[in-house]
């Protein structure tokens, strides 16, 4: 099996009802431990189906297949329907290139350093205010 | 013997007619014209060999299978069954041995849609000659009273019918001709081609040529037992289901026309083939996503995600096929989803783009800032070992 670990770390905030994380991803994500390593995701999601806030951070992360890929878009799709965000940090190139590619990157905003992708992560609609 | 030589001319004028309706109308639809009038001629000889058959078995009955099988069966349905399925043999395999050879020759075929053109200018030629001599046949023994429903017949629907026989064989030549780029698509969407596997184990060929055979002869075995139903049905006169399956069969050789996959240009010519500007396991990563996505059915991101590859690896043809063919679902939804609508409750789709609009009418919106508090929490690692701890954690 190829070596692929997931580190959490809550980013604590002071509005209640919301859950913003940084999701520290490392080695190889493919076949062998996708579906696994999804699951830890999954777990934070069903446990926090509204306003979650998570921050991918890919520095480490060397490869991601195409179910990873996947799996990103899925995640995508829950959390902001339950009112969060995702954002996505450092990034190597040939990463980037796919999700370009996919089409994800308009998605899912992409930032070069983590301050910048927290600081775009804990932006949240104002409420009650009309769109402009 | 004078008389004979009119007669043929004759005869020959008359099946010419809807031969040359059809010529000039396929003509107009397709390339290198000179090649598909070569096609035309050259079919019209294929009818020597099965002549040449049935005068050797004339004079050599003891190589007729097919005598020899109805002299073992009694039952008359099924004797005709024989013929018929031994007549769609010999006539099938002739027609199509001149596209065969005509395209290996001048490398004719560039798409499924061009393989099924020259198989029903193949056609054409075949049924042009067979009716000559059926014509003939009709008129010196009948004369000319009993020949105006059978020419009418034969000019309308049994020209058709072989048209459509060999045009389902093209089809399928045409896939087998392209399995490289086919099979590599199809497999992508998770086909498993186990009975090439098998046919290359017990042949010792490769796989992809065990691919190519099996395509050529389902194309074969097809065009052969349209042709045998067909003569079936005319043996006992059921003129009315004729009609209907010619018509049913030609609408549906025209779907297969139609479809952007069949049309699609197969053929790259290497030395102008531009190279991807994207790393080829990066590439594949995307191409495997478009297999999964494709079975998932979400056409419109697969669509969307082969024009962004395309406009990096233009002459891929895995791509464009996955995109035509993803068209082609996108046509057929829109189809049976017209007739579908108002009996089944409408599903919400989401895609890549839908959800782009909304992401887009999100961050028109004025944006709060969430404020961030101190200090943060150690983090947790999640790894095989240390799921618990992770799960702890989020219990706390």
């Amino acid at each position: 099996m190829t070596q692929a670990n997931i580190t959490i770390e809550d980013i604590p905030v002071s509005t209640e009802g919301i859950t913003a994380k940084i999701v520290r991803f490392q080695g190889q994500l493919d076949e062998s431990n996708v579906d696994e390593k999804a699951k830890f995701i999954y777990e934070i999601l069903e446990k926090n189906p509204k306003n979650l806030f998570l921050l991918f951070d890919f520095e480490e992360l060397e490869y991601m297949n195409s179910k990873s890929i996947g799996y990103l878009t899925d995640w995508y799709g829950k959390i902001t329907e339950g009112g969060g965000k995702i954002t996505i940090a450092k990034t190597r190139s040939n990463i980037l290139d796919i999700l370009q590619v996919v089409g994800l990157t308009q998605l899912i905003n992409c930032y070069t350093t983590i301050e910048e992708a927290k600081l775009a992560l804990l932006q949240k609609p104002a409420e009650g205010e009309a769109a402009s | 013997m004078e008389n004979q030589g009119i007669l043929y001319i004759f005869s020959g004028a008359l099946a010419l007619i809807p031969a040359a309706i059809w010529l000039s109308f396929l003509l107009k639809k397709g390339k290198r014209k000179k090649i598909q009038i070569l096609i035309f001629l050259l079919s019209i000889f294929s009818v020597v060999p099965v002549f040449l058959l049935q005068y050797f078995l004339k004079f050599f009955p003891q190589f007729d299978v097919l005598e020899f099988l109805q002299g073992q069966i009694h039952n008359q349905n099924i004797n005709f069954i024989l013929l018929f399925i031994s007549v769609g043999i010999v006539e099938e395999i002739v027609k199509q041995a001149i596209l065969r050879i005509v395209d290996r020759k001048y490398l004719l075929i560039q798409s499924i849609n061009e393989s099924i053109h020259y198989s029903l200018i193949g056609a054409l030629g075949f049924a042009f000659a067979e009716n000559i001599f059926y014509i003939y046949a009709i008129y010196t023994q009948l004369g000319i009273q009993e020949l105006i429903v059978p020419y009418l017949f034969r000019s309308i629907f049994t020209t058709t019918a072989h048209m459509l026989f060999s045009g389902f064989f093209g089809y399928y030549y045409g896939i087998a001709k392209f399995s490289l780029n086919i099979s590599e698509q199809t497999k992508l969407t998770g086909k498993k081609h186990k009975f090439a596997n098998i046919l290359g184990t017990i042949m010792n060929m490769p796989r992809l040529q065990a691919i190519k055979e099996i395509n050529i002869l389902k194309g074969l075995s097809i065009a052969i037992t349209l042709h045998a139903i067909f003569n079936f049905l005319l043996q006992f006169n059921q003129i009315l289901p004729v009609v209907i399956y010619i018509v049913c069969g030609f609408l549906l050789l025209l779907y297969h026309l139609s479809l952007k996959s069949a049309k699609l240009i197969l053929i790259t010519d290497v030395s102008e083939q531009k190279e991807s500007s994207m790393a080829r396991k990066d590439e594949d990563i995307v191409v495997e996503l478009l297999g999964l996505w494709f079975n998932d059915k979400r056409y419109v991101d697969v669509i969307h995600i082969c024009e962004r590859l395309i406009k990096r690896d233009p002459d891929n043809k895995i791509i464009q096929l996955f995109k035509a063919k993803a068209m082609d679902k996108m046509d057929q939804k829109s189809t049976y989803g017209k007739i579908l609508k108002n009996m089944f409750p409408k599903k919400e789709e989401t895609s890549l783009s839908s959800l782009v609009k909304q992401k887009k009418e999100i961050d028109k919106k004025p944006q709060q800032a969430i404020k961030e508090t101190d200090p943060p929490i150690k983090p947790t690692e999640i790894s095989d070992e240390k799921s618990e701890t992770f799960n702890l954690h989020m219990d706390q």
